[in-house]
């Protein structure tokens, strides 16, 4: 009876190998094709320039954004966040509209211009001159259809 | 119910209560076998874009219930095999969430300097949320059904036809 029972977990613990090697090929291969979906889908913001109006009274930011993936990014809205919050007109590569698709593997720039109050444009004028600024930007990417907001933040925005 | 009944019934359930014995090093081999297989399977069912046009998902479903099935042929009784049931079930999710999510972590150092191969640490905050949700929702449904039904199909063929 014992060696019966022994020689049946045998063949289970067998099948079990059997069942656990053919399951392991394809997933091995599907992780590597998952992988490589993923090779870029990334997403790359930065502060490429910023302005500050001789008055203080609006701050210009130009935001890039690089899709290093090989589905587009769609990007349909812009905000900033903080203290520097308000109305503001975003341009997308110069032109007024409200989202942008950024294709695989190139760029896009986003003109941001943000209201300065009356109380901050001091704070901001000397954190450009020194490089300390810190922005946050809140934006709606679409990846694959799929809307993620998230919030950005640029830190060491500055006038050099 | 007097006091003493409630503390002479509670020394009986503790008595009763066999966890020590359930929790057992062929029980834990067994859940994390059967977790692992469990959740590879899922990671194909919903990859099924990603693998050879003759394995269906309705394969990667058989092997979801095949390994439900094994977490009873490969522990001593039922309680153990219970155990090794539940724990596998959520080791395997666990694994199949792992697997889809863990390229925003494999592709966070580029071995050299390159445009097309890293998640910083902003981008993996931004998608981990999304892909969690989506590996969750698009699977939660087939697996277990497929785990426990074939687990459930052992049992029942253990426990009225073999023995």
């Amino acid at each position: 009876m014992v060696p019966q029972m022994a020689s049946r977990r045998r063949v289970a613990l067998a099948a079990f190998g059997l069942l656990a090697g053919v399951t392991a090929a394809p997933f091995v291969g599907t992780y590597a094709g998952h992988l490589g979906t993923y090779l870029a889908r990334s997403f790359d913001p930065w502060v490429a320039d910023s302005r500050l109006a001789d008055d203080g009274s609006v701050l210009t930011l130009e935001v890039g954004f690089d899709n290093h993936s090989h589905v587009p990014i769609r990007i349909s809205y812009t905000r900033i966040a903080g203290f520097l919050d308000g109305e503001l007109v975003t341009s997308w590569n110069g032109s007024r509209v409200e989202d942008i698709t950024i294709e695989p593997g190139t760029e896009a720039l986003a003109t941001v211009t943000i209201p300065v109050k009356p109380e901050n444009r001091e704070t901001v004028r000397q954190s450009l001159a020194d490089a300390t600024l810190t922005v946050s930007g809140v934006f709606d990417i679409a990846v694959r259809e799929e809307v993620i907001r998230k919030t950005v933040v640029f830190e060491g925005v500055g006038d050099e | 119910m007097s006091e003493r009944t409630i503390r002479a019934r509670l020394a009986e359930a503790h008595r009763d209560f066999h966890l020590p014995e359930v929790l057992t090093v062929r029980m834990l081999l067994t859940a994390v076998g059967v977790g692992g297989v469990a959740g590879m399977g899922t990671f194909v069912y919903i990859q099924e874009s990603l693998v050879p046009a003759w394995y269906t998902h309705w394969w990667a479903l058989a092997v979801i219930a095949a390994a439900g099935g094994f977490a009873h042929v490969l522990t001593r009784n039922l309680e153990e095999s219970m155990a090794a049931a539940l724990l596998g079930v959520a080791l395997g999710f666990a694994v199949h969430i792992g697997a889809y999510v863990s390229p925003l972590y494999v592709l966070d150092d580029p071995p050299a300097p390159t445009e097309f191969f890293w998640y910083d640490p902003q981008v993996q905050d931004m998608l981990l949320a999304n892909l969690v949700g989506r590996a969750s929702t698009t699977a939660i449904l087939a697996y277990f059904m497929a785990f426990m039904s074939g687990y459930l199909l052992v049992v029942s063929i253990y426990g009225y036809i073999l023995d």
